[in-house]
């Protein structure tokens, strides 16, 4: 996979991912696949609904959201808990809300209308714009993005997505670009918070609090959207970066000449199918924190961000060292790629297929992939 | 291969439920009772079988105890491989025998978690079935046990069945919940009924809150048949 060209840090803003549920009703899709770059990073999502859910007839429950301003790349991922109707409801409210307070906490915002001390002005740059603009644009797209065709997982049988053309009526999708040279984030981008991981606590509790309104909003308790987070706030100028994470799933990091390994290691209660949960009393002593040191971000080409219908799957050998190998061939996979567009839909057509004994619930997974500038 | 297809290496493994079941073989149980606990372990093994998710995680280890302990199972073996185990009642009532084999069975037989690497089993299921007052110490095995209770690292569930029970010496003896029976064919089949559904319903529980001492998707038995001991 190639790294975009002209989408310099300082000019990226985008949100991609699960949206949040509003009291308009369900919108949670079953599959989704979202890409972007920020910088020198790439990412590439996707989430698939469980093999148990699609038996169920029941919904996704899985949520995850990316997030960026400048330089700084915010990525959160939510299982909702199985056993609760509403649970995707608070995944997708936690993710998105998450994001933006992880990035609310890294940057000084100018109001969304003040261009700037170096925006475009009377003695700024010109923008580029006229019709052709747009379609230079389009053109620039991975030439190879097609949908998914021939899966065998029953869940896609059942939504007829056998063909291109019948896929391509089947899903849904925005399509975002950005001017390539138009400087959107003047504002400084120096960080607030008095360090990253101070950043990801504050961004949780930020976070709790918005759900408690969000649900009172919903008229329902706090238990009906019970569900798991973790994130990772990212600077992409240096690679350094800090991860929060409650409940199962995994956050994990590559480094090519060390082997992949969790990034944080959260609490767990051992129990199947039990786990610690954000909306949950005493959620505090359950989160887990940590921050890279220069070190280890200057080394670490690839992070992961996984709910746990993935990480139980590449977790348990054999073969010995499983998950270094599952996180190096994922890693291959996703840079293997014409462009990271490629790359998501790839990874959301392997997500749901795959077949392993054990496993049948959602699948997310969220890469971010050093590919240089 | 397609352009769409991924070639990753995946775990061949699976994150195991551990299932223990303590089975009462002491002559006490002769007669009826055994011919009951034949049937329930018959039910169970016909019961988890025709659940996909449970057939795909759930290892059993059954220990018998009458003068002696044993692990009929040599271990915890995947449930496709359980075969019904031979179960004769004779003997006195070792559950001291029997807590200290789950005890070794535990530390040579679960995948322990890895630090910074891969995960273990989830935390095993023990169901323990008696008729009487052990006849051996119990007392060190028990504390040997509670030693890694007090790190959340089993769930067990003590039954007492039929008049002999000791309510009293029964909750001294047990970890964790402790449920009394009479010793009819019936709730023998209600016990093993239970036993099913609970191990089927934790087997594909999904992202539970925390419920703190007991798996929170395990259902509760038939008070009517089996009754809680506060």
């Amino acid at each position: 996979m190639k790294p975009v060209r002209g989408s310099s840090p300082a000019e990226t803003g985008m949100a991609l991912g699960d949206r949040p549920l509003s009291m308009a009703g369900d919108t949670h899709p079953d599959w989704l696949a979202a890409h972007g770059q920020v910088g020198a990073w790439s990412i590439v999502a996707a989430s698939a609904v469980g093999q148990m859910h699609l038996r169920d007839q029941t919904p996704r429950d899985d949520a995850f959201s990316v997030r960026a301003i400048g330089p700084w790349l915010a990525v959160a991922v939510a299982d909702g808990a199985g056993s609760m109707r509403r649970s995707r409801y608070g995944a997708a409210f936690a993710v998105d809300t998450l994001t933006e307070r992880l990035l609310c906490a890294v940057y000084d915002a100018a109001p969304a209308d003040d261009p700037g001390p170096t925006g475009p002005g009377p003695d700024g740059p010109t923008p580029p714009s006229g019709p052709g603009l747009l379609s230079r644009l389009v053109q620039s797209l991975p030439a190879r993005t097609k949908v998914i065709d021939g899966p065998s997982v029953v869940g896609f049988d059942e939504v007829a997505l056998r063909e291109p053309r019948v896929e391509a009526s089947a899903c849904w999708a925005s399509v975002a670009w950005r001017r390539p040279d138009a400087p959107a984030q003047p504002a400084a981008l120096d960080m607030v918070a008095p360090s990253l991981s101070a950043a990801v606590r504050s961004a949780f509790g930020s976070t709790r609090a918005e759900l408690e309104g969000y649900v009172s909003r919903l008229g329902v308790p706090l238990r009906d959207i019970h569900c798991t987070l973790m994130c990772v706030l990212l600077d992409t100028r240096t690679g350094a970066f800090a991860a929060g994470h409650i409940g199962d799933g995994l956050i994990a990091a590559l480094h090519p000449g060390f082997g992949a390994r969790p990034a944080v290691e959260p609490p767990s209660t051992g129990n199947v199918g039990e786990t610690y949960l954000i909306t949950q009393d005493g959620w505090e002593r359950y989160l887990a924190v940590t921050e890279s040191s220069p070190a280890e971000a200057e080394g670490i080409s690839t992070l992961y961000l996984m709910s746990d219908g993935v990480a139980d799957d590449c977790s348990h050998p054999p073969p010995p060292g499983v998950f270094d190998r599952w996180a190096r061939d994922i890693d291959r996979e996703v840079r293997s790629s014409a462009g990271a567009g490629t790359s998501a839909v790839r990874l959301v057509r392997w997500l749901a297929n795959y077949e392993l004994p054990g496993s049948w619930d959602d699948r997310t997974l969220v890469v971010l992939a050093k590919v240089g500038e | 291969m397609t352009d769409f297809d991924m070639n990753v290496t995946m775990g061949e493994g699976v994150r195991r439920l551990p299932v223990y079941l303590l089975l009462d073989c002491s002559g006490s149980m002769g007669g009826a009772p055994i011919e009951s606990v034949k049937r329930g372990v018959e039910l169970f093994i016909s019961e988890v079988a025709g659940d996909t998710y449970a057939r795909q995680t759930v290892h059993v280890g059954v220990i018998t105890f009458a003068s002696e302990a044993a692990l009929v199972t040599k271990g915890l073996v995947p449930f496709d491989a359980f075969t019904m185990p031979t179960l004769s009642a004779s003997g006195t009532t070792a559950l001291g025998g029997a807590l200290r084999l789950l005890r070794q069975s535990l530390d040579s037989d679960l995948r322990k978690s890895v630090p910074g690497g891969e995960k273990g089993d989830w935390k095993p299921l023990v169901f323990v079935l008696t008729d009487g007052a052990p006849t051996d110490a119990w007392q060190e095995p028990r504390q040997d046990l509670l030693s890694r209770q007090s790190g959340k690292v089993i769930n067990m569930i003590t039954v007492g069945c039929g008049t002999g029970i000791n309510e009293e010496q029964i909750k001294a003896i047990a970890i964790g919940p402790t449920f009394r029976m009479d010793a009819t064919e019936s709730s023998f089949k209600t016990f093993f009924q239970w036993v099913s559904q609970s191990v089927k319903a934790v087997s594909k529980a999904v992202s539970q809150p925390d419920a703190g001492q007991a798996p929170s998707a395990m259902p509760q038995p038939d008070p009517a048949v089996i009754q809680y001991v506060p």
